[in-house]
């Protein structure tokens, strides 16, 4: 037999057993820097670092979400609902108000999904609950919040960074939990290719640093109200799958959270063309959300008294404000949590 | 199983583990036994082709001396691929009325490469450049090796052969040359061809009419610098695999980008394959013309022109790919006729490296386009002189993919050797591959989508 190695084959050459010296060296390092730059001003400077979802907007708002409470120590109230929620309701506004009014200070952040319904944003604020303790969840809520067919974000259910939270360990659960170098890696993985790295841009567009995502002016060409119809109003509550989902996110009270449910603001004609629709609202729809509601003594805050006041030219389109009528949205609900101070202590 | 992948990763790691156990008779039948079942792994079909093909050259190599069987040795090796080529083609299905799913798999995974080093076999032996093999292992590992099996390089007999039967060292230094090869080729394989061709438009050879010709000019560089390190990233890979198992494989590449003439070219393209083409194509008909007192024009002519539609049709039997075959035929032509007797100069050279480039860039038009016609509209589009941008473009990543290749071949030149890190100082190469080891774990992380080599088509 002959030996293939010579005698110095298995003593690796001095330059290649540095390299990988060095190489296991700089990964902590890498770690190291990660870390460092997360937790300070120079994250803001990078696209934030991913939990892989998939949704840009949701990785930069749980990196807003953990920047925050690492700022403020606590969380009062989370914003939570679709993209009503992400577009009508500024914190910033919202904490001015409520300390004006209350003279106390409170640290919301908004944590609204366009798409979101309340079926996925039940195990989403699951997860929520679990990393970062909010006292008060108010989610936004909107007939289609209950009966929709057009649009969801059901994947966010399913990603790590959810079902580690809700308590199903995982490696990949655990580094996106545990490790901004692994975020980072994932975000430097997405912007890769190509189209993903417009629509980054695009997702985060105009979001503030407490999660607020004004839609700016009006939008063009004015969608047609498809979803707020008397027929679509009618049928709202007609599976029972619906109501439970509804019961399911209540049911989050359990978790130490206190719940409010505010009535997602959407435009009133002027001229009451739209009558049909708000009698089928108010007669088919809002009767059965409010008896749940009451029946589980969840507050409901109606805003239809505030919607009608603001003007057509504040409004991106039916359904939501933009950011003039969402800067007189969120004062007029930080005075309501103003006056409702008990629940934020 | 890719050559890219975890499968392949722990086939190598057990192959060599138990390579490096026995001793050389038994080391070549364990590389036969490997090399069968990844072919199997890859292609279980045509295994039974590659065993009817070995049997088969091996036997008639033993009589190869003789005039009739080497004719007809070639002449089957010849048929069967010219065929294969033929049926498997776009003109298959009005040849053979068979489904065209079904041709397209007539062809075997590799055939191409292993046909070639069959056929020199037979030469080689009938003109005494060497001896036909005595152990069939030998003989069918010539063929079968698997680093090389898919998409070359082709090799050629004496040399090939000569060292399996030779016993292999693997020392220190081969080994960090092997693995420093297998690093540089993922990298131009990860990090630069399947990124460039991830940008690739669809349809931008099929459909070029949509693509302004800013877009069509810069495409055509993406698919040029794509197609170049796939190919070279692959060679690079198998070439320092094989030297982990103490057997050097041919160098295909020599950063052709740099070439200053068109013969220069194929002196750095493809090599392996070119290199046969001049052997027993270019040579030999040159050397039949000459002897037979041919008049100087054809035989300026003629066997460049032939030459490269072999290439061509090596590479398909299509109408697109021949043009694009004959064109470096008629380059070569007229690079002989038109000779320049001028001394070299430092601008000349640039420029002439500059042609060379533009001149293999073009041409590789209607390689890559799916018809004739493809090609033609996609040549005269890109001299409309529009500049409007439709698609999106990555600039950045490109022009970064674009230095990084040339940053390789600059090194690869400097040091004349495309192991050129052995040339670095220590400290160069412990951070080189610190670099090297850091690119390739943010490029292939868990979304990487790692596609299967160019040639392997072949």
């Amino acid at each position: 037999m002959h030996p293939i190695f010579s005698r110095e084959t298995l003593h690796l050459s001095k330059p290649s057993l540095r390299g990988i010296f060095y190489f296991l060296l700089t990964v902590p390092l890498f770690l190291l820097v990660a870390e460092i730059v997360a937790r300070t001003p120079l994250g803001n400077l990078l696209p934030a670092p991913s939990v892989n979802a998939d949704s840009f907007l949701f990785d930069a708002k749980i990196y807003q979400l953990e920047s925050q409470l690492r700022r403020d120590g606590t969380l009062d109230c989370l914003f939570l609902g679709s993209s009503v929620a992400n577009s009508d309701i500024d914190p910033a506004i919202v904490e001015q108000v409520y300390r004006e009014q209350s003279g106390e200070t409170i640290h919301c952040y908004n944590l609204g999904l366009p798409a979101l319904t309340i079926e996925n944003a039940t195990p989403i604020a699951q997860a929520v609950i679990a990393r970062f303790h909010p006292k008060v969840i108010i989610y936004a809520i909107l007939p289609r919040d209950v009966h929709d067919v057009i649009a969801n974000v059901d994947y966010l259910e399913r990603i790590d960074w959810v079902t580690y939270n809700r308590g199903e360990p995982s490696r990949n659960g655990w580094l996106v939990n545990n490790s901004y170098g692994w975020r980072y890696f994932l975000t430097w993985r997405y912007w890769l290719t190509i189209p993903n790295r417009a629509k980054m841009e695009e997702e985060t567009r105009y979001l503030t640093s407490k999660g607020f995502q004004p839609a700016m002016d009006f939008r063009e060409p004015y969608i047609e109200n498809l979803t707020m119809t008397p027929a679509r109003l009618r049928e709202a509550w007609d599976d029972p799958q619906q109501m439970q989902a509804v019961k399911n996110f209540i049911a989050l009270q359990q978790k130490g959270v206190k719940i409010i449910f505010l009535e997602g603001p959407a435009y009133h004609e002027s001229d009451s063309s739209d009558a049909q629709t708000w009698l089928a609202y108010d007669n088919e729809y809002l009767p059965t959300l409010v008896q749940i509601l009451e029946s589980n003594q969840i507050p409901f805050w109606r805003t239809e008294s505030i919607a009608i006041q603001i003007p057509k030219e504040h409004w991106y389109d039916w359904l939501h404000l933009n950011q003039h009528g969402a800067a007189t949205f969120s004062q007029w609900l930080g005075e309501m949590m103003a006056e409702n101070k008990s629940f934020f202590k | 199983m890719q050559l890219i992948s975890p499968p392949f990763l722990f086939f190598a790691a057990i192959t060599l583990a138990v390579y490096y156990l026995l001793a050389r008779k038994a080391q070549n039948i364990w590389l036969l036994a490997a090399s069968y079942f990844f072919y199997v792994t890859i292609s279980p079909q045509y295994a039974l082709v590659l065993i009817a093909v070995t049997i088969l050259n091996f036997y008639i190599g033993k009589k190869a001396a003789s005039r009739a069987w080497l004719a007809l040795g070639v002449g089957l090796n010849l048929v069967s691929f010219a065929a294969l080529k033929l049926l498997s083609g776009p003109y298959g299905p009005r040849l053979l009325p068979v489904p065209p799913e079904a041709l397209s798999l007539l062809l075997p995974i590799g055939f191409s490469f292993y046909i070639l080093q069959a056929i020199s076999y037979l030469i080689d032996i009938h003109n005494r450049q060497a001896d036909s093999a005595d152990d069939l292992v030998d003989f069918a590992l010539y063929l079968t090796y698997f680093p090389k099996m898919l998409a070359g390089p082709i090799e050629r007999p004496a040399r090939f052969i000569s060292d399996l039967r030779a016993v292999r060292r693997v020392d220190a230094s081969a080994l960090a040359r092997g693995g420093g090869l297998i690093l540089v080729g993922l990298l131009r394989k990860i990090i630069i061809a399947d990124r460039l061709t991830s940008f690739l438009p669809p349809t931008i050879f099929s459909d070029p009419a949509a693509f302004s010709s800013l877009e069509k000019l810069i495409w055509l560089l993406v698919f040029t610098f794509g197609l170049y390190n796939d190919f070279a990233g692959y060679t690079s890979i198998v070439r320092g695999l094989s030297a982990l198992f103490g057997i050097e494989l041919s160098p295909n590449f020599r950063q052709p980008f740099f070439a200053n003439s068109l013969s220069d070219f194929w002196t750095r393209w493809h090599i392996s394959l070119s290199f046969w083409l001049r052997d027993y194509i270019f040579f030999p008909t040159r050397r039949w013309l000459i002897q037979r007192r041919w008049p100087q024009l054809p035989t300026i002519l003629l066997p460049p022109l032939l030459t490269m539609l072999a290439s061509g049709f090596w590479h398909g039997a299509y109408a697109s790919v021949m043009v694009w075959g004959t064109l470096h035929g008629l380059y070569l032509v007229a690079e002989q006729l038109f000779k320049s007797s001028r001394p070299p100069s430092r601008i000349k050279d640039a420029l002439s490296v500059l042609t060379v480039f533009s001149i293999t860039t073009l041409t590789l038009i209607p390689f890559a386009a799916s018809s004739l016609r493809t090609a033609l509209v996609y040549f005269s589009g890109l001299f409309d002189f529009t500049t409007q941008i439709t698609s999106t473009i990555p600039f950045i990543d490109l022009f970064a993919a674009a230095l990084f290749t040339l940053w390789l071949d600059w090194q690869a030149s400097r040091h004349a050797a495309d192991a050129f890190f052995t040339k670095w100082t220590p400290r160069a190469r412990a951070w080189g591959l610190v670099a090297a080891l850091w690119l390739l774990i943010i490029f292939l992380g868990p979304q990487a989508n790692v596609v299967t080599f160019v040639y392997q088509g072949f």
